[in-house]
């Protein structure tokens, strides 16, 4: 009605540049572009956290977004780009609430 | 090492004395100039920053990024909430260790916050205390892990099932191992032909899920 639907949804874009997983620094602010290919819930000790697995041709890393379940717009086979600061939990790159982006 | 304690009250200025004696160099911040000037910088290795702890800009310049530990000692939770959550989200520092002041905010120190490791006095007084007074009962000294595994300790009582067996001969169970005897105030390596004795004190590092049969093999049913 007052021209809002559009930017209601979440904007996408086609491209971002970020380097590959395999090839990642550890405790830098990097971009990672990738696909996500597995979705999990858990409760750590009774609060919810969501943890995403994302992967690219190099490798996979994963995601955790503390005190949430889901992220309406991050799903299955969904190509995100993803910046933080990613470290080694138990010798996978992981990165804790980082900022997403959705790409097309 | 490299390590960042946020708070300078007694227990963060005891920190980084103790931690710089043993050759660490330690960043302390607290946002009080008199609270970070009072600190004893014998060692050398003690750097004070004024700055508020819970903020990103004062954590850079203390120099999270390479840090290998942080500690927040702060007396308020909320404040040690929030530094350990930025130390593990914005710089990724390895071992986020973070002190409970109020018991009833533990539940919150945990990974979710981007804590490794909590230490909550009460808690632990609790345990020292449960630790002195119980005889023949398992008693929790230490969560390693996230949890998953723990220091066990118990003192066996005279109708212990342990009591005149080897190490070997109990049935313990899985995942689990005696670390050591203590016995007449000395330390006793254990070995498989090590015989417990009643009112022997032994430690067992073990995870969670065996407690149970834990307690059969050295306390027995009751």
């Amino acid at each position: 009605m007052f021209g809002r639907k559009k930017s209601a949804s979440a904007p996408e874009v086609q491209s971002v540049d970020g380097v590959s997983i395999s090839e990642a620094p550890r405790r830098e602010r990097t971009t990672i572009v990738g696909k996500v290919i597995r979705m999990q819930s858990k409760p750590a000790q009774g609060l919810p956290t969501m943890v995403v697995s994302i992967g690219d041709d190099t490798g996979t890393c994963i995601a955790t977004w503390t005190g949430r379940r889901t992220i309406g717009a991050i799903t299955l086979g969904r190509r995100i780009a993803i910046t933080g600061v990613g470290t080694d939990a138990s010798g996978i790159l992981t990165f804790v609430n980082p900022e997403y982006q959705l790409l097309v | 090492m490299k390590i960042i304690i946020a708070g300078a009250g007694s227990v963060g200025r005891y920190m980084a004395e103790q931690l710089s004696k043993f050759g660490h160099d330690i960043v302390l911040i607290d946002t009080s100039a008199k609270a970070v000037g009072r600190v004893d910088n014998q060692s050398g290795k003690i750097v004070g920053l004024v700055g508020d702890g819970c903020e990103v800009n004062t954590l850079a310049n203390a120099g999270a990024k390479d840090a290998d530990v942080i500690a927040a000692v702060t007396g308020d939770d909320e404040d040690n909430l929030v530094i350990s959550l930025l130390a593990k989200q914005e710089f990724g520092v390895p071992r986020v260790v973070a002190r409970v002041n109020n018991p009833n905010n533990e539940w919150m120190f945990n990974e979710m916050w981007g804590i490794d490791v909590s230490v909550s006095t009460p808690h632990l007084l609790t345990a020292l205390v449960e630790e002195a007074v119980a005889v023949g009962s398992l008693v929790k000294l230490l969560s390693l892990e996230h949890g998953k595994a723990g220091l066990n300790e118990v003192t066996l009582a005279d109708n212990s099932p342990a009591v005149g067996k080897a190490i070997s001969e109990l049935a313990l169970p899985r995942e689990s191992t005696v670390v050591a005897v203590i016995r007449d105030g000395h330390v006793v390596v254990p070995t498989p032909d090590t015989v417990l004795h009643a009112a022997d004190e032994v430690l067992i590092l073990a995870t969670g899920d065996v407690e149970s049969e834990l307690g059969n093999a050295l306390i027995g049913n009751k």
